[in-house]
């Protein structure tokens, strides 16, 4: 928006005579300052804090391996929310667009609308169905890392629920869908990068009703950005049902308290509370 | 019309002869199958006492591959050789929809699994009931049981652990080798609470913290949350493992048994997701069978 | 690692009995061996699950059209063995054999699939016990 009466725009000049206008301008700052006697230089003042050095395995890549679990509400809502009936408020981890919002097709907003008014029932979750991916990584239950130098395995407490992900060449299934996913990792410099691809249709990114089609592609990237945190980022395309991709970002945090993770038996419980919860039976 | 089905898979010779029941109209379709060429698996027999000694004569000599620790190298896709052992631990003629099996009970020598009475004769009448199958609720299956899947498996080991990841129920045990000390008494599991360490080039498996709940196959095979499973992996060639595991219960048995199953590496095999409980059309099936109270008999 | 592709179907002759679907689960407790059963329908869909895949067959029935769900073995091992979701389009037409479910719906067990034209589906291995593999044992 422009303010009135004065222009964005630097005046237009070119480039060279742009550098030669900066270069006397330094200069002249240079030679108004007054001489001043040597003294010892102040120690270096670094732009940004020294760069975590995570531990490494032996083959130099960082090492991942802990138990770690968000403590944010993203399971709940990845957008900002306020609190809610058994939902708990939280800052959106939306990152990109950078005003938090999921870019929706028109017609995929409806069905989002639809999947908020019923997700008490219909939340896969609810139903205790698998989280699908990147929901596993930020649900309110512990995950395990373990890593060697050609695959790295993601264990969820829930329902028992392992992401293999080969760090070496492996070919994929064409039209193989799966609840979790077909992933592939590689290292970029420190980064784990996880690219997904092969959901299947039934899982949803959130309580809210975020969801996706079987057109979804996940990339993740994990970066231990220190010894108890490790920043997660998950870029969403899906051509069925956004406009373009989305990131969102959050730190997962270490666990010190726990040496091995437990176990949670969602729908087993369910059918021992007289609750039962059965699979899908399309056909009836 | 008589047909014959080739039966590569079926290695084990049935312990005894146990009379079959008749089987009406279908038995036509379960006739005899031929004994198949012999098969070795790296270089030792197949069938399952030939093939333990040939193993055990080769595991003296035979260099197993090690990881970066210095411990035997698992790692990879794994299956569990004999089939009829994921529906009943004893050994059995098999039936209808379950093939013949000498069973993996190796102690006692009767291989039967050494029930008190009253055990005995809940097991029993749980072998009619196919619905009371955790399993089929998609429970995990804990140990032994889980080794006995119809399902593969992968073994990783990063430092410290030896984890396997099943591709049925897309389950998982994870298994530290520092021997530490089990879950406090009060955490009960349907998987136990494996802690494991080195003997040497055999891992040892040891769980407790049961809860009593899983079956140790389909054939209503008991356990109770005294359950104490010691399970040990030895490597005998590149891509064979002996298992075997001690089955302690006090509640249930009246001593501990000890069964045994080959293990074996498929170098090409790759895991898969099963996803169980989300598909599970089955169970409801199995309900309207148990709530119209129609008995059925297993062999 | 390269993944195997479909492996050669030179074995259609080998002699494949019906065998069942087995599971993780007894199948007695919910299938009938006693009953078996041969219809010949539609596919209208095929649900590629795990640890069992549904075929679901219009049947026509004295000029009634009935909806059947046939349980196969899984789909992973269906996908191992080189066959994929287009290979059985909706419309195909279907002879299956197997075994009713004792709940009296129309379910049955899939022992044996055949195009009209006599050719099996899923089978085709030369893995002689490829049936039982297929099936997830």
């Amino acid at each position: 928006m422009k303010s009135a009466g004065r222009r964005l725009r630097p005046p237009l000049l070119s480039a060279a005579a742009f550098a030669a206008a900066l270069l006397a301008a330094q200069v002249s700052a240079d030679q108004a300052a007054p001489q001043t006697p040597a003294r010892p230089a102040a120690p270096a003042r670094t732009a940004t804090p020294p760069r975590y050095a995570p531990p490494r395995l032996a083959n130099g890549k960082p090492d991942l391996q802990g138990i770690w679990q968000v403590r944010n509400t993203a399971n709940w809502n990845l957008q900002a929310h306020g609190g809610s009936y058994k939902t708990p408020a939280g800052l959106g981890v939306v990152v990109d667009p950078p005003d938090g919002s999921i870019p929706y097709r028109p017609e995929a907003l409806v069905i989002k609308q639809k999947n908020w008014t019923g997700r008490e029932a219909e939340d896969p979750l609810e139903k205790c169905y698998l989280a699908g991916v990147p929901r596993t990584m930020y649900l309110p239950y512990p995950l395990q890392i373990l890593q060697t130098e050609t695959e790295v395995a993601i264990l969820s407490e829930y329902v028992h629920t392992w992401r293999w992900i080969p760090l070496t060449p492996l070919d994929r299934y064409p039209g193989y869908e799966s609840w979790m996913g077909d992933p592939r990792g590689r290292w970029d410099g420190d980064t784990l990068v996880v690219e997904t691809v092969g959901h299947n249709d039934q899982t949803w990114f959130d309580h809210a009703g975020n969801f996706h089609s079987d057109a979804l592609t996940v990339i993740e990237r994990l970066t231990r950005t220190a010894a108890d945190v490790i920043t997660y980022e998950a870029t969403m395309t899906d051509p069925k049902v956004f406009t373009r991709p989305w990131t969102i970002r959050m730190p997962l945090y270490l666990h010190r308290d726990m040496d091995r993770i437990l176990e949670n038996e969602c729908y087993i419980y369910a059918e021992e509370a007289g609750k039962p919860i059965r699979g899908q039976h399309p056909n009836e | 019309m008589n047909r014959q089905v080739a039966a590569g898979l079926q290695i084990f010779f049935i312990g005894r002869v146990v009379a079959l029941a008749v089987l009406v109209a279908a038995a036509h379709l379960r006739a005899e199958e031929p004994i198949p060429q012999p098969r070795t698996s790296g270089g030792c027999p197949v069938e399952s006492r030939a093939f333990y000694e040939c193993a055990m004569a080769q595991a003296k000599t035979f260099k197993v591959p090690r990881t970066a620790e210095g411990r035997p190298d698992f790692q990879g896709f794994w299956r569990s050789r004999n089939n009829g052992i994921a529906y009943d631990v004893e050994p059995g003629p098999g039936s209808f929809s379950v093939p013949p099996t000498a069973g993996e009970i190796i102690d006692p020598a009767d291989k039967k699994i050494p029930y008190q009475p009253w055990a005995v004769a809940k097991r029993n009448e749980l072998r009619t009931k196919g619905f009371e199958d955790p399993q089929g609720h998609c429970a995990p299956s804990g140990a032994p049981r889980k080794n006995n899947t119809l399902f593969g498996w992968r073994i990783i080991q990063p430092k410290g652990y030896v984890t396997f990841l099943y591709e049925s129920m897309h389950d998982y045990r994870i298994i530290p080798t520092d021997g530490r000390k089990h879950l406090p008494a009060s955490i009960k599991t349907w998987h136990g609470d494996p802690v494991g360490h080195w003997e040497g080039d055999t891992l040892v498996v040891d769980s407790t913290n049961f809860n009593g709940k899983p079956w140790l196959n389909e054939a209503g095979e008991i356990t109770s949350h005294a359950l104490h499973v010691v399970e040990r992996f030895t490597p005998v060639n590149a891509n064979t493992i002996i298992y075997r595991a001690t089955l302690t219960d006090p509640i249930v048995y009246t001593r501990p048994f000890t069964v045994e199953v080959q293990l074996n590496r498929d170098p090409e095999g790759e895991m898969l997701e099963v996803a169980c409980h989300e598909d599970n059309q089955d169970l409801a099936h199995m309900k309207d069978v148990k709530d119209a109270g129609v008995g059925l008999e297993k062999k | 690692m390269i993944r195997r592709s479909i492996l050669g179907a030179g074995v259609a002759a080998m002699l494949l009995a019906a065998i069942p679907a087995v599971a993780h689960h007894s199948f007695a407790a919910e299938f009938d061996e006693t009953k078996p059963i041969k219809l010949t329908g539609k596919v209208v869909e095929m649900r590629w699950s795990n640890p069992h895949a549904w075929i679901y067959l219009d049947v026509n029935n004295n000029g009634k059209t009935e909806r059947w769900a046939f349980e196969t073995g899984g789909a992973n091992n269906l996908f191992r063995r080189g066959w994929r979701k287009e290979d059985l389009p909706a419309g195909t037409v279907l002879v299956i054999q197997g075994w009713r479910a004792r709940n009296g719906t129309n379910t049955a067990n899939a022992g044996s699939i055949t195009f009209s034209d006599g050719k099996q589906l899923f089978a085709g291995s030369s893995n002689p016990n490829a049936e039982r593999q297929l099936q997830g044992k």
